[in-house]
C-alpha cells in the first residue's frame, strides 16, 4: 500500500468534530428537530431538548402528549419520521437498539417471567456474546453487587410473581443497570404503586441517580414527582414541548396556559 | 409434528406480535382448514399431485411419488391440523405483549435470542397444549387422508381407515376394538392436555 493511501484511510477513520455543549463536553443526549408520525397522525411535532450528562430530566405530559413515544425513540425502539438523536454528539440513527447501551424501564417493568429474580438481572450480561460476556463469577458478583445496592439480598431465588410492585420495579432498575447503560429510560417509574411506595422510591430514585452519576431521563403525569426529583423538567402537551427548565422556574413562570394549568 | 409446531410458531408470532398489512388475510388462512372439508382438501392435493395434476408430470419425471404414499398422507395431514398449534398460540401471544422482547433487546440480545430466551419460554405450555391437539386429530384424520392414501393396505393405511375397511368387511368385532384404541388414545391426549393446564399454566407464575 502507498503511503498517501494510508493517509488517506486513516483521515477517513478519524471521528468527525463533535458538537459540544456549554460546558465543552459534548451533550449526552441531543434530540434535534426529532418528529414522530404513525401515518397522517402526529404524535411528535419537533422536539428540541438537549440534556446534560449526569442530568436528571423528567420529560412531564398528560397522557397522550407523546412522553413515552419520545422516549421510546431514545430507546431506539422507535424511529424518528424527521429530525436526529445524538448520544455524545454522534447521531444514534447509525447504533442499533442493542449498541445504544440504555437501561429501559417499563411502566409495567416487563420483568421475564420464567426467571428467576438473578437470571433477570444477569440477562443483559449472559446474552453478550462469548468473547465479551464475562465469566461466570463476574456475573454472579455484579448481580450481587446490585441486588445488594437494591435491597433485595436473598431474593435471587425468587420469581417475579412472588415479588411486591415495589421490589419487582427495583429488580426491573438492577437488570437495567447491569449492563452498565450510558443512560437510563424510565417510563412511569412508579406509575403502578400505591402513594406510600411511590413517595419513598422517588428520594430512593433520586439517589441512586446521584450514587451512580447516570444520564437520566423519566417520564411521568406526576408534577409533584417530577418537581420534586429532577433537575429539569421537560413539559409536553399535544406532541410538542410547552416549556423546559428547572422545576423552580417552572413553578414561578410558566411559559404558557397550559403549563400554568397543568402546574395547577 | 415438529414441522406442524415449526410453521404454526412462525404464524402465531407473525401475528401475535407484530402488525402488518394483510395480516387478516394470513389469519384468514390459518383457519381455512378449518372451515374447509377435509374431503375436499384431499381432492386438491390429488389435483396438484396426481398423475393428471399440476406437478403430476413433474414428479413422476423425478420419481417422486407423493398421491396414494406417505409424502401424501404427511401432507394432508399437516394442512388439516395446521390451525391448531397457531390457534393456540395468538391469544397466548398477544396477552403478553412485546414489553419483554423490547427489555430483552434494549439489554443487548439479538431479535433471535430474544426470540429464544424470552417470546418461546413464556409461550412453551400453549405450544405444547397447541401440538398435543394437533397430534390427536392427525391420529384420527380421515377425510383428506382417505382421499389421499388410496387404501393400500400395509402401505398407506392409518388406523381410522382400517376401522372402515374392517367394518365393511363386517368385521364388526375388530373394527370396534380398533375404535376403541383410537377412542382411547383420545382420552390419554386429552387427558395430557388437562395436566398441562394445571401444571403448566399455574408454573411460570408460581414455581
Amino acid at each position: 500500500m502507498r503511503p498517501d493511501q494510508t493517509a488517506i484511510r486513516a483521515a477517513a477513520k478519524a471521528p468527525l468534530p463533535k458538537p459540544r455543549g456549554s460546558f465543552g463536553r459534548p451533550r449526552a443526549i441531543s434530540i434535534d428537530h426529532v418528529s414522530k408520525a404513525y401515518g397522517a397522525t402526529p404524535i411528535l411535532e419537533s422536539i428540541r431538548l438537549d440534556i446534560e450528562p449526569g442530568e436528571l430530566v423528567a420529560l412531564l405530559g398528560p397522557s397522550g402528549s407523546g412522553k413515552t413515544t419520545l422516549l421510546r425513540l431514545l430507546a431506539g425502539l422507535e424511529t424518528p419520521s424527521a429530525g436526529v438523536v445524538r448520544f455524545d454528539g454522534e447521531d444514534a440513527s447509525q447504533f442499533s437498539v442493542q449498541e445504544r447501551r440504555v437501561g429501559f424501564v417499563f411502566q409495567s417493568y416487563a420483568l421475564f417471567r420464567h426467571m428467576t429474580v438473578f437470571d433477570n438481572i444477569a440477562y443483559g450480561l449472559t446474552v453478550r456474546p462469548r468473547r465479551l460476556r464475562p465469566r461466570r463469577e463476574a456475573i454472579a458478583g455484579r448481580v450481587a453487587e446490585l441486588l445488594a445496592m437494591m435491597q433485595l439480598g436473598g431474593f435471587e431465588r425468587r420469581y417475579p410473581a412472588e415479588l411486591s410492585g415495589g421490589q419487582r420495579q427495583r429488580v426491573a432498575l438492577a437488570r437495567a443497570l447491569a449492563i452498565e447503560p450510558r443512560v437510563l429510560l424510565l417510563d412511569e417509574p412508579f406509575g403502578a404503586l400505591d402513594a406510600k411506595v411511590r413517595k419513598d422510591l422517588r428520594k430512593w430514585l433520586r439517589d441512586i441517580h446521584d450514587r451512580t452519576g447516570l444520564t437520566t431521563v423519566f417520564v411521568t403525569h406526576d408534577q409533584a414527582e417530577a418537581m420534586e426529583i429532577a433537575d429539569r423538567v421537560a413539559i409536553l402537551n399535544a406532541g410538542r414541548i410547552e416549556q423546559i427548565g428547572a422545576p423552580s422556574e417552572v413553578r414561578l413562570a410558566p411559559a404558557t396556559a397550559f403549563v400554568r394549568s397543568f402546574l395547577d | 409434528m415438529p414441522l406442524n409446531a415449526a410453521f404454526g410458531l412462525a404464524a402465531a408470532w407473525c401475528v401475535g406480535k407484530f402488525q402488518f398489512v394483510g395480516k387478516s388475510l394470513l389469519v384468514t388462512l390459518i383457519d381455512l382448514p378449518f372451515s374447509v372439508s377435509p374431503v375436499v382438501s384431499g381432492f386438491v392435493f390429488v389435483l396438484l399431485f396426481g398423475a393428471n395434476g399440476w406437478f403430476g408430470r413433474w414428479l413422476a419425471a423425478h420419481h417422486v411419488q407423493i398421491v396414494f404414499a406417505a409424502p401424501g398422507i404427511v401432507l394432508a395431514t399437516l394442512f388439516v391440523t395446521f390451525p391448531f398449534v397457531a390457534r393456540e398460540l395468538i391469544p397466548t401471544l398477544q396477552a403478553q405483549g412485546t414489553a419483554e422482547e423490547e427489555v430483552a433487546l434494549t439489554l443487548g440480545a439479538s431479535g433471535l435470542r430474544a426470540f429464544f430466551t424470552v417470546t418461546l419460554p413464556n409461550a412453551r405450555w400453549a405450544l405444547l397444549s397447541g401440538m398435543l391437539l394437533a397430534n390427536a386429530r392427525a391420529m384420527g384424520e380421515f377425510g383428506a387422508v382417505s382421499v389421499v392414501s388410496g387404501h393400500i393396505r400395509g402401505l398407506t393405511n392409518t388406523t381410522p381407515l382400517q376401522v372402515e375397511i374392517l367394518y365393511n368387511e363386517y368385521s364388526i368385532a375388530a373394527a370396534f376394538s380398533l375404535a376403541s384404541l383410537l377412542a382411547l388414545l383420545a382420552l390419554v391426549t386429552l387427558g395430557l392436555k388437562t395436566l398441562l393446564e394445571r401444571f403448566g399454566g399455574g408454573a411460570p407464575h408460581a414455581a
